[in-house]
């Protein structure tokens, strides 16, 4: 339903950044975007959901389809209004308004209660200022937020970030619970490797802007080098695909 | 000095606050723009100005009726907001601000260029004059204009957060505020918040054309120089506070008025200065202004 075919994204004035990039996200799947820092995984996102063009950056090449559209480079309420939502990467919420207010910003249900089914948590918080809420209540709120759009498609940039391990995990289930009671197709960029494969259907790994392997989750999962790059197991001391020679000839996507 | 009787300066504290009453839709309209785009708005004196003219072209000009004619300046100034959104800031959404900032600047120099090239140099007839009848409230007399003022700020303030607190747009406008991108993500279309932001600015602030004319008889572009207190009423009320604009703007009336008291010992500019070291105090004591709301900075 979400289909990106060769693209390139390029920030102002010629950074090129990613480069003949494809991938799809078929509905009611998870799909995950994995890869180390500075991989891309931030800018594919910002590119579908549009809000790229406030860092000056543009998709110069290719396509990206939303349900049969073209929405490359399309404004970014626009493409919320499609139906894509994107939770941008760290917390970004309204710090000065207060949990309810963030709650009704944008494309919003009436009905809040979904968001506080999901994360009962922000029920308490509601009538706090979002700023002062913990790193954990924060990405709660980003995410609980996007729910209330109704949307299709959500984009998740690193809901991981920053956060204990047992909020980790307490959240890769909600996230789990919204692609299934919610029936929300996700695609999921994140660093943490073995959290994000454990969720999701399918994963593609990226890297400097190129997609190196891409696969069934169980699959990536148990790749020798996946292991060794994405989650430090492993003792070569090799650091990326690139490196490896298996890769280097990496299949072309068939559009 | 010695005989300063509790009435007069009762009267005199109570005149400043209608006086600042005055100034305040126009540090309302500043307000807004701010609060919606975190735009410093420097071009705010020349939608007064402007205002000012429009409003003397359909009251006096156009239309023979008042009222009618300042529904119709207002409806042609409201036209303003969307104007200056596509023509000048459309360009810089989710920019930097400090661009947009800079583009204010610019476009104040070519509006009263423009407005001088319509309407010339020589002062113009006010578009409404206030009955020279002072209004008596016991042994307090005051001027009928700061009256009317009071009134039309009452109003204004009134709608003004209602429409903040109660409607979509007006979240929409405080969201866009703080983070345009992320307001943007979420569905909101900012091109919109700013273009509505522009039009209250524009309607608030030629209302205080109309209200300022008046206490000065003409229309002409020494308007713009009262126009420069606003901004130092914004800083001082808050920034992002519609109280805050109404409390600075009422500040900067006492202010003059108690500088004017003093002027004769203190010596002349007191009347103006009085009230720039007032909001110095104030700056130094609450960094953010009177109701101005403290950034939640968390490390
Ligand atoms: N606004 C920008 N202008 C120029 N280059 C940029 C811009 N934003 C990102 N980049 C570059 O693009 C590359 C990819 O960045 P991106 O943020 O997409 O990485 P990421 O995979 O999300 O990394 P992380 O896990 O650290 O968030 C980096 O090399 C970065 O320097
Ligand atoms: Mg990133």
């Amino acid at each position: 339903m979400l289909r990106l075919t060769n693209i390139e994204i390029t920030y102002d004035p010629f950074i090129v950044v990613i480069r003949g990039l494809s991938l799809q996200v078929p509905r009611g799947q998870i799909v995950a975007l994995l890869g180390s820092n500075g991989a891309g995984k931030s800018t594919t996102l910002k590119s579908i959901s549009g809000v790229i063009a406030a860092e000056r950056g543009r998709v110069t090449r290719g396509t990206i389809e939303f349900e049969g559209e073209r929405i490359d480079n399309l404004s970014a309420d626009k493409v919320a209004k499609l139906g894509i939502l994107h939770v941008m990467e760290g917390r970004r919420i309204f710090r000065e308004l207060t949990v309810l207010e963030n709650l009704k910003v944008g494309l919003s249900d009436d009905d809040i209660s979904t968001a506080f089914d999901f994360f009962p948590r922000l029920k308490e918080l509601k009538d706090l200022r979002a700023g002062y809420l913990s790193g954990g209540e924060q990405q709660m709120l980003a995410i609980a937020r996007a729910l209330l759009g109704r949307p299709k498609v959500m984009l998740l940039d690193e809901p991981s970030l920053g956060l204990a391990p047992s909020i980790i995990n307490e959240l890769f289930k909600t996230i789990r619970r919204i692609n299934e009671e919610g029936n929300i197709t996700i695609l999921l960029a994140e660093q943490n490797a073995i959290k994000a494969l454990e969720i999701a259907d399918y994963a593609y790994v990226l890297e400097n802007g190129r997609i190196m392997l891409d696969g069934q989750s169980q699959d990536i999962m148990r790749n020798r080098d996946v292991q060794e790059f994405l989650m430090g197991l492993g003792e070569s001391g090799r650091k990326s695909f690139r490196e490896v020679k298996a890769y280097k000839r990496r299949k072309r996507w068939l559009s | 000095m010695a005989t300063l009787d509790l009435i007069t300066l009762t009267q005199i504290l109570i005149a400043g606050a209608l006086t600042g009453t005055l100034y305040a839709p126009l540090t309302l309209g500043f307000n807004i723009i701010y609060r919606s785009s975190r735009v410093v708005n420097f071009a705010q004196g020349e939608l007064l100005l402007i205002g000012a003219y429009v409003a003397y072209t359909f009251t006096v000009l156009v239309a023979s009726n008042l009222i009618i004619g300042l529904m119709l300046a207002i409806i042609a100034t409201g036209l303003v907001g969307p104007l200056i959104e596509r023509a000048v800031l459309r360009p810089l959404l989710a920019r930097p601000v400090f661009a947009a900032i800079l583009v204010t600047i610019g476009l104040g120099i070519s509006l009263q260029g423009t407005s001088q090239l319509i309407w010339g140099v020589t002062p113009l007839a006010a578009p409404v004059s206030f009955p020279a009848e002072p209004i008596r409230i016991g042994p307090i007399i005051l001027p009928s204009v700061s009256v009317y003022s009071a009134l039309v700020s009452t109003i204004l303030v009134s709608v003004l957060l209602l429409f903040y607190q109660k409607t979509k747009l007006g979240l929409s406008m405080r969201a866009a505020g703080e983070d345009q991108a992320l307001a943007m993500a979420l569905g909101v279309n900012v091109r919109t918040v700013i273009a509505t932001a522009w039009t209250i600015s524009a309607v608030s602030s030629t209302v205080a054309g109309v209200l300022l004319s008046g206490v000065f008889g003409f229309v002409s572009y020494y308007l713009l120089f009262v126009a420069l207190r606003v901004y130092v009423a914004a800083i001082v009320g808050g920034l992002d506070s519609v109280g805050g604009a109404i409390l600075g703007s009422i500040l900067i009336g006492v202010g003059e008025s108690i500088g004017g008291l003093l002027e004769p010992s203190v010596g002349p500019g007191f009347r103006d200065a009085f009230p720039l070291l007032l909001a110095l105090i104030v700056m130094m004591i609450r960094p953010y202004g009177l109701l101005g709301t403290e950034r939640i900075e968390r490390i």
